[in-house]
């Protein structure tokens, strides 16, 4: 059922308002850094095709708003998702310390149902920066990301385009092996779910 | 007072509704603007700016928009200079992204028209309680730069904010939400057949425009400030969302061949779309997508004078009272409340805090209905058991050293009973 269509691999960007999700976003799919970037309102995303072993696949990439009160709104898209990158700027401590509910509030959205297993990547943007304006240091962050579960940690400047192909690389072969596993247990439960399919939608709330 | 002749005739004979305006008629709508611009009543205005080309330009709508608020007799608190509001971190870094359509100009002049939204926003956010700031309300706003003096401009964005932005501005984005449903229901009455197939998705996809009244996804200003003049000249925000219709119903065949690749499936031959239209998840995100950017990438300024045509017709076809959604809406909502006061927003905000205590409790109760079955469940097995053991008891002849366990059974009875009170009081919280 679920091999009718190619790959694809959803992927969600958060992180507080102005880390540079957008940017982030714009530099891995177009290649191109702009000082100008609207806020982002709501979610979209955009996609990239990608080869991974030998694998064809679509990279849905969702950039989402920063701004707290928006989170709520995460429920209508979070769903499905393959990987999540959660983003803090180094020079904004508290953009470092709100990663840890940007991934609980992740996880309770999304629906998630093996949260210990469920990848996310972690990223720090804006290393360009001078030396002094950085505010969190790179230790610090790994031993957060450690903590988190052992996440995978880069060290990004979306404006200089480093480090964002590397991370990216490692989202999406982490996205690729969640959806691989995801596709086995979903045949299982269509399988077993088959009959009550129909006129379930729209009112499952519990 | 009933619409002068000069207007009501060249309205209706829609001299001002050709294309394109003839030199002539362009200075005879001039002179009809400033004619209506001196007139007690403000209907004359109102049918001229929903003529083609609006207010005309900017230096009309710097009189027109005032007008159109009926800002003369509007006096809201003085400003505070230099007071932060509470969100200012988050206006700060906005502005700092502000004007990226518009206008072209030099750093010296953007550094200082993003001085002039700071402080517009601070103070007009500060000027009544319980305001708090979201991402778009500085698109808004820098509109509001863009014509006006900083004095007007002031008294245009406190009016404006209270009458058409006030819900998006709740601490919950909860009655945005309800509102944005507005936009799937007119969609059945006025066009089913795309409703039939874009009518279950959630309409967050219409949120930056409703909340921005277009200024986040208009990239023309000249097409901006034509919408602006339509909205301001109904006095309501439900115009937007008639508006948001009217644009999907307009680009239906562009949006459905869209869709169509995307989606690899045919919705533009008609017995495709049904009621029955199944979407599978990643079908639900593509047109999400798609139509989240449907005015930014695909709306064109010459088509918009057609739209906001047939948005009127809608108006009239279905009118809003008669919408369901407008129940779910709060009597203090800005689309239903009949009267205009700042009070209005902290007796919104206390009602929505209610709601959301109310409905997490009854969230949590069905996410613990497992636990709470159970207390339930062993409470009236204990209450029957004393019950059994009464008139048990009672027909084999009372004997006083049976009195532990019927005080047992009754502790048991009432500890259960706290207990399920101390759970319910809990998922208050």
């Amino acid at each position: 059922m679920s091999t009718r269509k190619k790959t694809i691999l959803k992927v969600i960007i958060l992180g507080d308002s102005g880390v540079g999700k957008t940017s982030l976003m714009q530099q891995f799919i177009n290649g191109k850094f702009s000082q100008q970037y609207k806020a982002t309102i709501g979610a979209d995303f955009l996609p990239k095709d990608l080869v991974i072993d030998d694998k064809q696949v679509t990279m849905q990439i969702w950039d989402t708003a920063g701004q707290e009160r928006f989170q709520s709104l995460g429920v209508a898209f979070y769903r499905g998702s393959d990987c999540c990158v959660l983003v803090y700027d180094v020079t904004n401590t508290k953009s470092f310390e709100n990663l840890q509910s940007w991934k609980d509030e992740f996880l309770i959205q999304a629906n998630i149902k093996d949260p210990d297993n469920f990848p996310f990547v972690v990223i720090g943007n804006k290393i360009d920066v001078e030396e002094n304006k950085r505010l969190v240091s790179s230790k610090k962050a790994q031993s957060l990301c450690a903590s988190m579960g052992n996440l995978p940690y880069f060290e990004t400047s979306a404006k200089e385009a480093v480090n964002v192909e590397q991370a990216f690389d490692v989202v999406a072969r982490n996205a690729l092996q969640q959806e691989e596993s995801l596709e086995f247990s979903d045949d299982y439960t269509d399988a077993v779910n088959i009959h009550v399919d129909g006129d379930s939608y729209g009112s499952c709330g519990c | 007072m009933s619409v002068p002749e000069w207007t009501h005739m060249e309205c209706d004979c829609s001299i001002f509704n050709e294309y394109p305006l003839t030199a002539e008629n362009e200075s005879l709508k001039l002179k009809s603007l400033q004619k209506a611009l001196e007139s007690q009543d403000t209907e004359p205005l109102r049918h001229l700016v929903t003529t083609r080309s609006g207010a005309v330009n900017r230096e009309q709508r710097t009189s027109v928009w005032p007008k159109l608020l009926e800002l003369d007799c509007w006096n809201p608190p003085h400003p505070v200079p230099h007071l932060k509001h509470k969100d200012h971190e988050q206006i700060t870094k906005d502005v700092e992204r502000s004007f990226v359509f518009y206008p072209k100009t030099n750093p010296n002049e953007m550094l200082r028209l993003r001085q002039r939204l700071d402080n517009l926003i601070n103070s007009t956010l500060c000027a009544y309680p319980g305001l708090n700031y979201y991402q778009g309300y500085h698109d808004v706003a820098s509109i509001a730069v863009l014509i006006f003096d900083d004095l007007t401009a002031y008294k245009f964005m406190t009016k404006l904010t209270l009458m058409y932005l006030r819900d998006h501005m709740l601490p919950d984005i909860e009655s945005t939400v309800r509102e944005l449903k507005l936009i799937p229901e007119l969609l059945s009455l006025v066009d089913p057949k795309l409703h039939a197939l874009i009518g279950s998705i959630e309409p967050v996809y219409a949120l930056s425009s409703m909340i921005s009244l277009f200024a986040h996804d208009i990239a023309d200003f000249d097409g901006l400030c034509l919408v602006w003049d339509f909205i301001l000249a109904q006095k309501s925000a439900v115009s937007a969302y008639y508006i948001y219709v009217a644009v999907l119903v307009f680009y239906k065949d562009d949006l459905l061949n869209d869709l169509d690749d995307l989606l690899g499936k045919s919705f533009t031959s008609d017995d495709t779309l049904t009621e029955e239209t199944e979407l599978d998840l990643s079908d639900r995100d593509l047109i999400h997508v798609t139509l989240n950017n449907w005015i930014s990438h695909n709306l064109k300024t010459s088509h918009l004078f057609d739209i906001l045509k047939n948005a009127m017709r809608y108006m009239n076809d279905f009118p809003h009272d008669t919408l369901r959604t407008m129940k779910d809406l709060s009597r203090y909502s800005m689309l239903r409340a009949s009267y205009l006061d700042p009070e209005l927003i902290l007796l919104h905000t206390r009602e929505q805090k209610r709601y959301l205590k109310r409905s997490r409790v009854s969230k949590a109760l069905v996410s613990h209905h497992k636990t709470l079955s159970m207390v339930v469940k062993c409470s009236i097995g204990i209450g029957v058991a004393g019950l059994v053991l009464k008139y048990s008891l009672a027909s084999s002849g009372f004997r006083p050293r049976h009195l532990g366990v019927l005080n047992a059974a009754s502790w048991c009875f009432s500890s259960a009973h706290g207990f399920l009170e101390t759970v319910f009081n809990g998922f208050a919280e």
